[in-house]
This record gives structure tokens, sequence and C-alpha cells, in this order.
């Protein structure tokens, strides 16, 4: 817990300090279909599934999406 | 309403404009497919299927095919329909090593009612066969110009196991659309169904079943920020916070109590149920960065997940897409993944010292354990996955088609159970209208 909560603010200060004044006419990279979150929106989540049942560790992505009694 | 539908072609149109700007031929053409069929009743629906094709090798296969169904109502809302159906089968570790002299200890029935004659080459495993239907539907709908929310609720059914789901989130966006705030809350419950019956714990496999039923919950919490870093840098962080409570012990794996002085077993039913804690307690940090070079992408993430019952990891997992012609992309993957044993895992149990037995798995009978479980994914596991994805669009149908071949291997860290080695293929197809 200690550890997760650290990690967060470090990387906020972190991102804080890096970013950058992006213009709105400047989003067209962001508008991109390659660059949104979702590109792979079933490849990913598939091998969350897989994961999911093969490793002790899931999550972080997001949330909810129903369970599974996997082998 | 003939606003919200005038917003939705501007921003349909701003959203061409901007592509545009970096493949002019390849994104202009679905705006003229767009005013094409407004009158369909398939309008501003997408559809993606999808067969993906696991199999470890000389063990679990599954087949997985899903297709999901989004409509999108008006700006910035959309209902969205998962069905999802897998057939599994296959050969899956119960827990037990291989073991030496073998025919000192009797053959047992698993709880799934299988036959099991321990060997002594290999690790032992019973033979399962399963399949599994799931809908998830999603309603996301915006509550102001920078405020939306998403409710969700899901259903999975197999023979011995099914789960209902409900969640709800919300995202905030700054005035200047650079950072994005989010929440949510997700509920589960689990009713498990065992073959034959949840065996009683930590007893030997002949032993009576206890309770035919089982059930869990589980509650999640998501707190997570995006931003905008620079015009080619997208940088996403989330914490979630998961509890689990009820039944969370796997009722179809054992574990072996053996002789320290030839890992012979100490009798004629060694074969012990696994017994897990009835709560868990799950906090993932999970950290995500997408960079653009030219028409390339750079993607590289990271997760540490801890837990009370000791288990603990690190993934990394990094992408690179390779943009080969307008239509054509290739993505190279590569994931790492080292988890640290929970700390009732035991690869198997022994009575008395040897020198090249674990100490915390002597013990001098089963019974004096609270919990143990010899189910090697909560053992000290490392797993490595390169992958190759193609993707090829289709922009004169605003459609697109993804294959894609992974291969994982999860070994031991300490080199005790077997290295086991999976393929997955999968092809997805994705249209727009």
């Amino acid at each position: 817990m200690k550890v997760s909560v650290l990690l967060l603010v470090v990387l906020s200060t972190l991102s804080g300090c890096i970013v950058t004044q992006v213009k709105p006419w400047e989003h067209d990279v962001m508008a991109r279909e390659n660059m949104q979150l979702e590109h792979d929106e079933l490849i990913d989540a598939m091998d969350e599934q897989n994961y999911y049942s093969k490793e002790a560790s899931f999550g972080g992505k997001g949330i909810g999406g129903g369970g599974c009694g996997c082998n | 309403m003939a606003a919200t539908k005038k917003n939705r072609r501007i921003k349909t149109a701003l959203s061409i404009a901007s592509c545009s700007l970096l493949n002019a031929v390849a994104f202009a053409e679905p705006a003229f497919q767009v005013n094409e069929v407004d009158n369909s009743i398939l309008d501003d629906t997408e559809f993606q299927a999808s067969n993906m094709l696991y199999a470890e090798d000389q063990r679990v296969i599954i087949n997985e095919s899903v297709l999901i169904a989004k409509k999108e109502l008006s700006d910035e809302e959309f209902i969205k329909a998962t069905f999802t159906a897998d057939i599994m089968s296959g050969p899956s570790p119960n827990g037990l090593p291989a073991i030496k002299n073998p025919e000192q200890a009797d053959t047992f029935t698993s709880p799934s009612g299988t036959i099991v004659t321990p060997r002594a080459d290999q690790e032992q495993t019973f033979e399962f066969k399963d399949t599994r239907g799931a809908v998830n539907l999603e309603w996301q709908k915006p509550l102001s110009r920078l405020l939306k929310t998403t409710s969700g609720v899901s259903l999975s059914y197999e023979y011995d196991y099914m789960s209902l789901g409900i969640s709800s989130a919300w995202s905030k966006d700054t005035q200047d659309r650079l950072t994005t705030f989010s929440t949510g809350l997700a509920f589960n419950y689990d009713m498990i169904k065992p073959v034959g019956g949840a065996p009683q714990p930590l007893t030997p496999t002949t032993n009576e079943v206890e309770e035919k039923y089982k059930d869990k919950s589980e509650i999640d919490l998501l707190l997570g920020v995006t931003q905008v870093l620079t015009r080619n840098t997208l940088l996403q962080i989330n914490y979630v916070a998961n509890y689990k409570t009820g039944y969370l012990t796997d009722p179809y794996k054992l574990v072996v109590f053996l002789k320290s002085v030839d890992l012979t077993p100490v009798d004629i039913n060694p074969y012990y149920h696994e017994k897990r804690p009835d709560k868990r307690v799950s906090h993932i940090a999970y950290f995500n960065v997408l960079h653009s070079i030219n028409e390339d992408v750079v993607k590289f993430s990271y997760r540490y997940f801890n837990d009370d019952w000791g288990v603990s990891s690190h993934t990394a997992e990094t992408r690179y897409l390779k943009k080969l012609n307008d239509r054509t992309e290739l993505q190279l993957k590569y994931r790492y993944y080292n988890q640290q044993s929970a700390d009732f895992y035991h690869y198997h149990l022994v009575d008395g010292a040897a020198p090249s037995i674990d100490v915390r798995d002597i013990v001098a009978s089963p019974t004096d354990l609270k919990y143990v479980s010899a189910d090697y994914r909560l053992g000290d596991l490392r797993s490595d996955t390169v992958g190759i994805k193609l993707t090829r669009y289709f922009p004169d149908n605003d459609a697109r088609l993804d294959f894609r071949v992974d291969r994982i291997i999860n070994r031991d860290n300490n080199k005790r159970f077997e290295t086991v080695r999976a393929w997955v293929v999968q092809l997805v197809g994705k249209m727009s209208f």
C-alpha cells in the first residue's frame, strides 16, 4: 500500500514537472487511432483474462467485467 | 436533437480533418461513407468480432469468440453489448508434483470426479472440459461538456461457476482537455458449484464434501488520471484497490505430503485439499505512457501489485507500433512479469528436514497449517510474452483487421514446477457504419 501511494505521488509530481502547454490545434496526434488508450480494446481484454487465470496478480487498467472459474 | 446530430457531424468532420493532416488520402474517404448510410438503422453503429485460440503445450486449450456491438446515441453517448463464448478443455495441473515411488500411493478421485493415477515422470493433472458464456452491457452518457459517466452490468456462466457484476465510473476533463480525472466502483458476486461438491479443506482426498455451493464477492475502487504531457506524449496513472471475501479456495487443487528421505508419499493417501484465506485485499498501481514518433507509436506500461496474501509482482510491457504504409501497421510486444509467492504457497509438504527441501515446506502434519496451496499460480512465477500483430486498415469501409500471435512462457523462479508454454493466436475484425 505504502509503495503504491509513494509511486503515485512520485509519478504525479514527475508528470506535473514535464507537462508542456499543448494548444488546441496541436491535438492532431492525440486524435490518431493508434494513440487511443482503447486502440486494442478486444485484444487487451482477452490478454487480461488470460493473465488473470494464469498469474496471482490482476487489474490496473480498469474495473468490472466479470469473473471466471479459471483453470 | 437536431443540434446534437449537427454537433456530432461537426465533431466527425473535425476529427477527420485532424487525421487528414497526417494521412490525407486514407482518412478523407469515410466522410462520404458516413453520409451515404446516414438513414440506415446501422448508422453510428460499430461491430467488432474476434476469435482467439489459447493453447498450452500438452495442457489447456481455450477457444474464445467475442462479438461487440456499439451504438452511438448522441455526442459521446453510447451503449455497448459484448457477447463472449469460451470452450475450454485439456489437462490442468492439480498442484501435485512428480513424486518418486508413486506405486506406494493409491489412485484417488479428484473433486471433479476424475480418477487420478499418480505418475513419477511429470506433474499431476486432471482433465476438464467446460464452456463459458458471458454478456456485458455498458452505457456511457455525458452529464455535462466535461463530465461523463459509464455504467455496466455483466453476467458470466460456466457449468460450475456463475458471476454477476455491476460497475459505475466517472471521468472529468479539465477545460483545456489535457487532463482527465477518473474514478470508478465495481461490485461482483460469484457463485461456485464445484463438480462433486466443495471438499473439506486441509483433509485427505477421501473425505466427504463440505457443501455443494460456495460464494464470494469483491469490490474494486479505481482512481486515475490521464495527462497529455506534450503534443506527442500521453500519460495514464491508475490506482486500483480490490477487496475479495468468501470462498477463495480452489476446489480442484491439492497438495501432497511426502517423506523427507526420498520424497515418497508418507502413506497410502497423502493428498490433501488446499485452503486459502477467505479475505484478500490487493493494491495495484498502473502507469502507462504512449509516445508518438512521426507516425509510429511506442507504448510502455508498468504495474506494481501487492496483496495481504504476501503476493507482490512487477509487470512491465512495451509495444512498438510501426506504420508500414498508409493501410498497414506492425506491432511488436514484450511483456515481463515477476511474482513473489503467497505466504501459504508450498510446492509440497514434507515430514522432516532434508538438504534440498525449502524450510517452510517442512511440517509434522498438513493439518498444522492454517492455509496451504500448491497451485503454481501462487508460486514464485516468472512470465515472459513476446508478440507480433499486424493491422490492416480499410478506410473505404471504415473497417480494420488485426491478427496477432503471442508466445507466453511461465516458469518457476525456483526451478521446481514445470515450465508452461502457450501460444495465443487471435483475429479481430472491426467495422463502423
